[in-house]
């Protein structure tokens, strides 16, 4: 049982292979002390400061959540800049995955220059777009910016050009021989992590016998990377017949993702010069009022690990009630992702199987510290 | 979900490390992803390592949600392990 905000993983194992993993998620945060009677604006304030590794999304899906229950249209311009910044801190998360984890599980040293001037990305891009601060304040506006939030994307491509892909063919697009011939190139910390992945015969390991659809298992459904990066030629190319994923596709999705949201973020930075408020797309507001005037609105995210969704419900203008989905805590759920993939590891020796399965579970990324244990 | 703890830098160590104080725990945490911190610098910290820096008054409003939170010794005793 996780006592101290970590996962806890019991593997169950007969004969080298995995017969059960009993996961257990951290508990969750009890936000009601921190959240009722407050102001809106305080509390999407409070959660930015609380959920801060992955600020930028919480934040979005809070002001979102906010928004809607005020009945406030932040307008098509300001909605796209803090989308921006959840794809900047995505990049950075998926950064530090590759550039610390990978590259110990790799046997490599972290690019440290690299990965200091990727934690710079998002405080600089949110300054630029939103100079006083108030990026995720209510009825709050983007301002107009200059180059400098252009030479954070041009940043932004450089460090994944050196941490992630250096060649010029999109990574997505590869099959599986020019993956293989990528990896063994070993061009960058991503590559040099596959490399022995694929000569071991690792691909489908931790690959479940069905896979986990967004629409067949709602609130467990797998909303990370790989769901997001599902539809590339090389995720589907490391796929199994019926869909499901094994470790390489999920290492694929994020560097695929990694790959590419630079050349998304330097898209939106350039839509966004180009859009005016007025251009706005009527986007109606996911809230509503019931009989007695409580006012819900609700908020979503694509954070790093997978989407996070707020809800609130405000009574005379005040929180009532909150209430946050995380990705780690349906991910990591007992019957959720990790454990139907850890469940479906068998590997020669012991040593193997923790190998995997410390692989697997970084594959999937949650945000807390986790303890493995084999029975 | 994804909580990060402030903490006081109390000692500079060789090789990018620190010790920080979370309250009356000391822990030796790694620097690399941060510039320019100095001793009485406030980080925010996450699996052993610092972030980015925070001011004493984010990092005092932070700590004082986790403790109303009830998180808050939760992170204290994973720190302390």
């Amino acid at each position: 049982m996780s006592l101290d905000g970590r996962v806890s993983i019991d593997l169950l194992c007969e004969a080298g292979a995995v017969q059960q993993a009993v996961v257990t998620p951290p508990p969750p945060v009890e936000l009601g002390p921190i959240v009722k009677g407050r102001p809106i604006a305080e509390v999407v304030a409070a959660i930015g400061s609380l959920f801060s590794v992955c600020g930028m999304a919480q934040s979005a899906a809070g002001v979102e959540a906010a928004e809607a229950a005020l009945g406030i249209d932040a307008g098509r311009r300001t909605r796209e800049a803090r989308r921006l910044l959840v794809l900047a801190e995505t990049l950075r998360e998926h950064l530090l995955m590759i550039g610390l984890d990978h590259a110990r599980l790799a046997g490599q040293p972290p690019d440290m220059k690299s990965l200091r001037r990727a934690m710079t990305l998002v405080p600089r891009l949110k300054h630029a777009l939103f100079p006083y601060g108030d990026a995720f304040t209510p009825g709050s506006r983007v301002c107009m910016f200059g180059p400098e939030a252009d030479e954070i994307a041009a940043e932004a491509a450089a460090l994944a050009h050196v941490m992630v892909h250096a060649g010029k063919a999109p990574l997505g697009d590869m099959d599986r021989y020019a993956f293989a011939a990528w990896a063994g190139g070993e061009s960058t910390i991503a590559a040099r992590l596959v490399t022995p992945i694929l000569a071991r015969d690792w691909a489908m390991a931790g690959c479940p016998k069905e896979p986990m659809g967004d629409s067949h298992e709602g609130r467990l459904a797998d909303t990370s990377c790989l769901a997001r990066q599902g539809g590339e030629p090389l995720v589907r190319a490391f796929l199994s017949e019926n869909g499901a994923a094994g470790l390489v596709a999920r290492l694929a999705a994020r560097f695929v993702e990694a790959s590419r949201l630079p050349g998304q973020i330097a898209e939106g930075l350039a839509a966004l010069q180009a859009a005016r408020d007025g251009d706005d797309l009527a986007v109606p507001c996911q809230g509503s009022a019931d009989a007695i005037g409580d006012r819900t609105g609700t908020g979503s995210a694509e954070a790093a690990r997978g989407r996070v969704e707020h809800r609130v419900v405000l009574r005379d203008g005040r929180v009532a009630d909150y209430a946050i989905a995380a990705p780690t805590s349906s991910h990591f759920a007992a019957d959720g992702v990790a454990a139907r993939s850890l469940a479906a590891l068998a590997a020669a020796t012991r040593e193997d199987l923790a190998t995997q399965a410390d692989l697997l579970i970084r594959a999937i990324d949650p945000c807390v510290g986790y303890d493995v244990r084999f029975c | 979900m994804c909580l990060a703890l402030p903490a006081s830098v109390v000692e500079l160590l060789d090789a990018d490390m620190a010790i920080v104080a979370f309250g009356t725990v000391r822990k030796r945490i790694s620097l690399a992803l941060v510039e320019d911190v100095s001793v009485g610098d406030f980080v925010l910290v996450h699996v052993g390592y610092a972030l980015h820096k925070v001011s004493p008054d984010e990092a005092e409003r932070t700590l004082k949600l986790m403790a109303e939170a009830g998180v808050l010794q939760e992170e204290l005793e994973e720190v302390s392990a």
